[in-house]
């Protein structure tokens, strides 16, 4: 809850700055197999796609500047955050990274493309 | 080919030059050299994470077992010498100078596999050379790392093997085939183990474990709590597929 109060504090384009480090990190901690740290920036990082989300309007389209970013791991996560908001789009990049075959965030957007296709996969 | 006269001087082939000629030549030893080292490794048994003796006993450094195969390893099938994987928790945290190790040596595997896939040229091959040799204790890892995807058969083959550079993975995996009660035989039987590269193993593994906004924030292995051992099997060869490790 503190987390959240702190987040309501935050402007868009704090958040999506924010956002973009904690993907940094994340993608770092994927790189040293530090699991237990990998989950806990996911977490941040949903939080904050959560705040946006709250937000008039659902922010989480500030996201896509992303899209494009030469971090992966960045590109991956605005992408998925976006799946609700503009699926044409979003789900365009995430090809991109699977096509790009850049493991493993290529492995995480194919499993994320199968599972849209399976219909097992329905974002929200 | 065209002869050279029907082609214009733009579009004729240049010559490298002794530079470029030399780089290529260097790269290509380098990775005949690593190809042998690769081989050496292998019929010795070679094994970068079999434990050791620790430090400060008289024996310390050398391999531990009277054969030299790993204390307290797992018997049969999947007791490669390495650290588990298929398992409830989240591994510990390996120490922070083998995290840097691993992580260059991830970074030039990737780099490999992209210069592959780029097809770059000699200068590149020759500095991708050189990290080889600057990492020379990951090679099996970095090596294997670029295998192409094999079929169910291939990789099933090699399980059990204790190859350098390779660790055997359970399709379904072990601490969900205890929550499901699937018996022992058919966790750790021919169908279910298979021999993968070592980091490929690491990235599936890490997409098993990680929150996924598919299923809710949860990890794809809770997803899969509570289903049979065919939805296992299917999700395990797809993420087998997309890492490409099976073709």
């Amino acid at each position: 809850m503190r987390q959240r109060k702190n987040l309501e504090s935050l402007s868009n384009a704090e958040i999506v700055n924010l956002f973009e480090q904690l993907c940094i990190e994340q993608y770092d901690a994927m790189e040293g197999d530090e699991q237990a740290r990998v989950n806990r920036l996911v977490w941040r990082i949903h939080d904050l796609e959560m705040e946006l989300k709250s937000r008039p309007g659902d922010q989480r389209y500030e996201l896509m500047k992303l899209f494009g970013h030469p971090n992966m791991q960045v590109r991956l996560s605005a992408a998925e955050a976006n799946l609700a908001v503009d699926y044409a789009s979003a789900r365009r990049e995430i090809q991109a990274i699977k096509d790009s075959q850049w493991f493993p965030q290529a492995g995480h957007a194919g499993m994320t493309l199968y599972f849209l296709d399976t219909g097992e996969s329905k974002p929200t | 080919m065209l002869p050279k006269q029907s082609l214009s001087k733009s579009s004729r082939p240049r010559p490298l030059n002794a530079r470029a000629m030399a780089g290529h030549i260097a790269g290509e030893r380098m990775m005949a050299a690593f190809a042998r080292f690769q081989t050496f490794a292998e019929k010795a048994g070679f094994n970068r994470d079999q434990p050791r003796v620790p430090a400060g006993n008289p024996e310390g450094g050398r391999w531990s077992g009277s054969d030299g195969s790993s204390q307290g390893s797992r018997t049969g099938i999947g007791g490669n010498g390495g650290p588990p994987l298929d398992q409830e928790q989240a591994p510990k945290q390996p120490p922070k100078e083998k995290t840097s190790r691993i992580k260059a040596a991830k970074a030039l595997a990737k780099r490999i596999a992209q210069q592959l896939l780029r097809r770059a040229g000699p200068i590149g091959a020759l500095i991708t050379a050189i990290e080889l040799a600057e990492n020379y204790s990951q090679m099996p890892s970095v090596t294997s790392y670029q295998d192409a995807p094999k079929t169910l058969s291939e990789l099933q083959q090699n399980a059990g093997k204790r190859r350098p550079g390779y660790e055997d993975h359970h399709i379904v995996e072990q601490g969900a085939g205890r929550h499901e009660g699937f018996s022992r035989s058919q966790i750790d039987g021919a169908d279910n183990v298979v021999s993968v590269p070592t980091y490929k193993h690491h990235e599936i593994t890490g997409w098993y474990n990680k929150p996924n906004k598919n299923f809710g924030m949860q990890t794809p292995r809770n997803y899969l709590r509570g289903k049979d051992w065919s939805e296992h099997v299917r999700v395990g060869h797809e993420a087998m597929r997309t890492f490409k490790v099976l073709k």
